[in-house]
């Protein structure tokens, strides 16, 4: 039997996410797999992961709308709609005051200004280049040899950041390498990388013109370096959601909640 | 030397009249013949910067080539591959611009021979100027520089018009005079007549317009002064009346600011089919409307630059504030040219403009020259952003 749910799927360059809904539009459930290089096994796996961890099959969804760069391979979507428009409204349900979203991908990053009904005002987005994206950090891990989930923690302890000048990842990549063989403090090198990324979003939000409440999301946004570093440039509290890699899904299951309202 | 762009010159001439477009195909022939006077019969040039104005130089006999048009035609062909990679293996600045990168490469490369002088403004840019200035170091070449003031006065008209006439001097004791000053300004007029003329008929109706064939001709700014160029326009404008596509309806109109990847001439109709909008205007052909006159060539020329819509950024916004008004705009995109320090500054300005007016903005950034510098992918991304606002918005204008 169809039941009044609405599942929000995210396709990205790195993690394919959903998010269930409820017709209140409480969160059911939500899941995280990696995208690989077949997108339809990632929706497979997401749609099948979601519907165990809700008690449900995936017959019983009523509606489904995909986001991401990979929103078209979600076959069975009710609409695809652009991750900008998913992030903002996703980020207006979980905090309606926040104005200026920080999203931070793998493969790109985008400052979205949203308006107070949680639609994309305007917004950047860096392209070519990946510095201020999850794939800078990514990089850098695999230059310092360290595991990327414990990266934010390791720069925390740093005393000083050792500034790193270069925001191209591969010049930035040999900067580091020549920082490591001066016997530079390891941590300060990796506090200089967030620093680094930190700066090159600063530069964004200024693109865009920051308004504050502010937001960051995507899977980056779990990093506590990354927030402390943001913190202080935008000299401004931030909110983070909980889960916030699943802040897109989540704005594309409201999209299909509200289609049938 | 090598005649690749001159057999390309001359195989889109014959294309654009075998179509019709008798117009454009003038234009090109008239680039084909210079090409082919500075290379085959070696007459001298001069190489010049986009507003060094045409009918100063249309005076002498000697062959004016502007950097950037040429630049242009090699990127439109994709004549040489990776120009900013390769221009930098030869020395040139890695922040400088991909036109002057481009028509370096030109030269080193041997498709255009080296000019006799070089002729730059500090307007728009320093780029170019800076560029033309080295060359002429390098080579030990003349350099005919006009220093363009910041702002606009009485005063400053004079400061500058005494510049261009300087300019006029020094140019009259290299080169034999060619056209007298009154047959210039009298074929200038005409020229701009025609332009304002075309202008008019694409505000009049905008949705029949292709604003793609604007941008195409942009360039014909450099050519005012030359006899032919009225009538270039005039077949431009012939074509506009008599074979303008019927109109789009009632779909989303959209502003173009700043230039066009010249590599990825479809770009614009691609955006109109898949953002189901019109883009209903540009803002490079615009000559301005300054008549001139014998009595004063040069304060007329000088008056020209500094009350050009681009000399300052405040002129700039409210032309675009009055576009979005004439046309009902609901949306603009700006394409942003790398390392360009002309018209992209302004664009913190327009995107809050644009949020003032609740019209979706998109600044496209790349390369005008060299595709290696465009996102395809992350340009079609921030489109279909752009074509989901434009449909949801609703301006208050
Ligand atoms: S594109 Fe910008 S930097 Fe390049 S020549 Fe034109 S004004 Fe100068």
């Amino acid at each position: 039997m169809i039941m009044n749910l609405y599942l929000g799927i995210d396709i990205g360059s790195v993690s394919t996410d959903a998010a269930l809904l409820d017709s209140q539009k409480k969160l059911r459930a939500y899941s995280i797999v990696k995208s690989g290089f077949d997108h339809q096994i990632a929706v497979k796996e997401v749609i099948g992961d979601i519907c165990r961890k809700a008690g449900i099959t995936p017959e019983q969804i009523r509606r489904t709308v995909a986001t991401g760069y990979g929103r078209r391979n979600v076959s069975g979507a009710y609409k695809t709609v652009t991750e900008i428009t998913c992030h903002a409204m996703g980020t207006h349900f979980l905090s309606p005051d926040v104005r200026t979203v920080i999203d931070i991908g793998g493969q790109d990053s985008k400052v979205i200004r949203i308006n107070e009904y949680g639609y994309a005002e305007t917004f950047y987005m860096n392209d070519k280049c990946a510095a201020g994206t999850g794939r800078f950090l990514e990089v850098m891990a695999q230059a310092m040899g360290i595991g990327i989930e414990v990266l934010g923690l390791a720069a925390l302890t740093a005393k000083k950041a050792e500034p790193i000048s270069s925001t191209c990842t591969v010049f930035a990549e040999s900067e580091v390498i020549s920082k490591i063989a001066e016997g530079k403090p390891r941590e300060a090198i990796i506090a200089g990388i967030h620093q680094a990324i930190g700066e090159r979003l600063r530069g964004m939000v200024s693109a865009v013109g920051m308004r504050p409440p502010l937001a960051l999301t995507g899977g980056v946004a779990k990093n506590q370096c990354m927030q402390s570093v943001l913190k202080n440039l935008l000299q401004t509290d931030i909110f983070i959601p909980e889960e916030p890699q699943i802040v897109g899904a989540l704005g594309a299951a409201i999209f299909a909640a509200d289609s049938v309202s | 030397m090598d005649h690749t762009l001159l057999a390309k010159l001359d195989l889109t001439a014959r294309y654009h009249t075998s179509i019709g477009q008798h117009y454009m195909a003038a234009y090109l022939q008239n680039q084909y013949n210079l090409l082919k006077n500075i290379t085959e019969k070696q007459k001298q040039y001069i190489a010049a910067t986009y507003y060094i104005p045409g009918e100063l130089l249309a005076c002498f006999d000697v062959e004016a080539v502007f950097l950037e048009r040429f630049a242009g035609f090699a990127a439109a062909w994709r004549l040489l591959d990776h120009p900013v990679a390769r221009a930098d293996t030869i020395e040139f600045p890695a922040d400088g611009c991909s036109y002057q990168a481009l028509f370096h490469l030109l030269l080193t490369e041997k498709i255009i021979p080296k000019p006799a002088a070089f002729a730059a403004m500090n307007f728009a840019c320093r780029n170019a100027w800076q560029y033309c200035k080295s060359e002429t170091q390098r080579h030990y070449l003349p350099f005919f520089h006009v220093d363009v003031p910041r702002v606009f006065s009485q005063r400053q008209i004079c400061i500058l018009a005494d510049e261009l006439q300087t300019l006029y001097n020094r140019l009259c004791k290299m080169f034999p005079i060619k056209a007298e000053i009154q047959d210039v300004v009298h074929a200038s007029n005409e020229a701009l007549a025609v332009q304002q003329e075309m202008n008019a008929y694409r505000r009049a109706h905008p949705e029949k317009c292709s604003t793609i064939d604007f941008l195409k001709l942009f360039p014909l700014y450099n050519d005012l002064g030359k006899p032919d160029t009225p009538d270039i326009l005039q077949g431009f404008l012939k074509r506009l009346t008599e074979t303008a596509a019927p109109g789009t309806g009632n779909i989303p109109r959209v502003l173009w600011l700043g230039i066009v990847p010249l590599y990825k001439n479809s770009l614009l109709t691609k955006i109109e089919k898949q953002g189901h909008c019109k883009i209903v205007w540009e803002e490079m052909f615009d000559f301005g409307n300054i008549k001139l006159s014998c009595d004063s060539f040069f304060p007329d020329l000088a008056k020209r630059i500094l009350t050009s819509r681009f000399f300052t950024q405040e002129s700039r916004l409210a032309d675009i504030l009055q576009s979005v008004k004439d046309f009902g705009a609901q949306g603009i995109i700006h394409f942003s040219q790398r390392n360009c320090r002309f018209l992209p500054p302004a664009v913190p300005l327009i995107r809050q403009m644009a949020q003032e007016l609740h019209i979706p903005f998109l600044e496209l950034r790349g390369d005008a020259v060299d595709p290696g510098y465009f996102d395809e992918q992350a340009a079609a991304m921030q489109l279909e952003q752009f074509y989901e606002q434009l449909h949801r918005s609703t301006p208050c204008i």
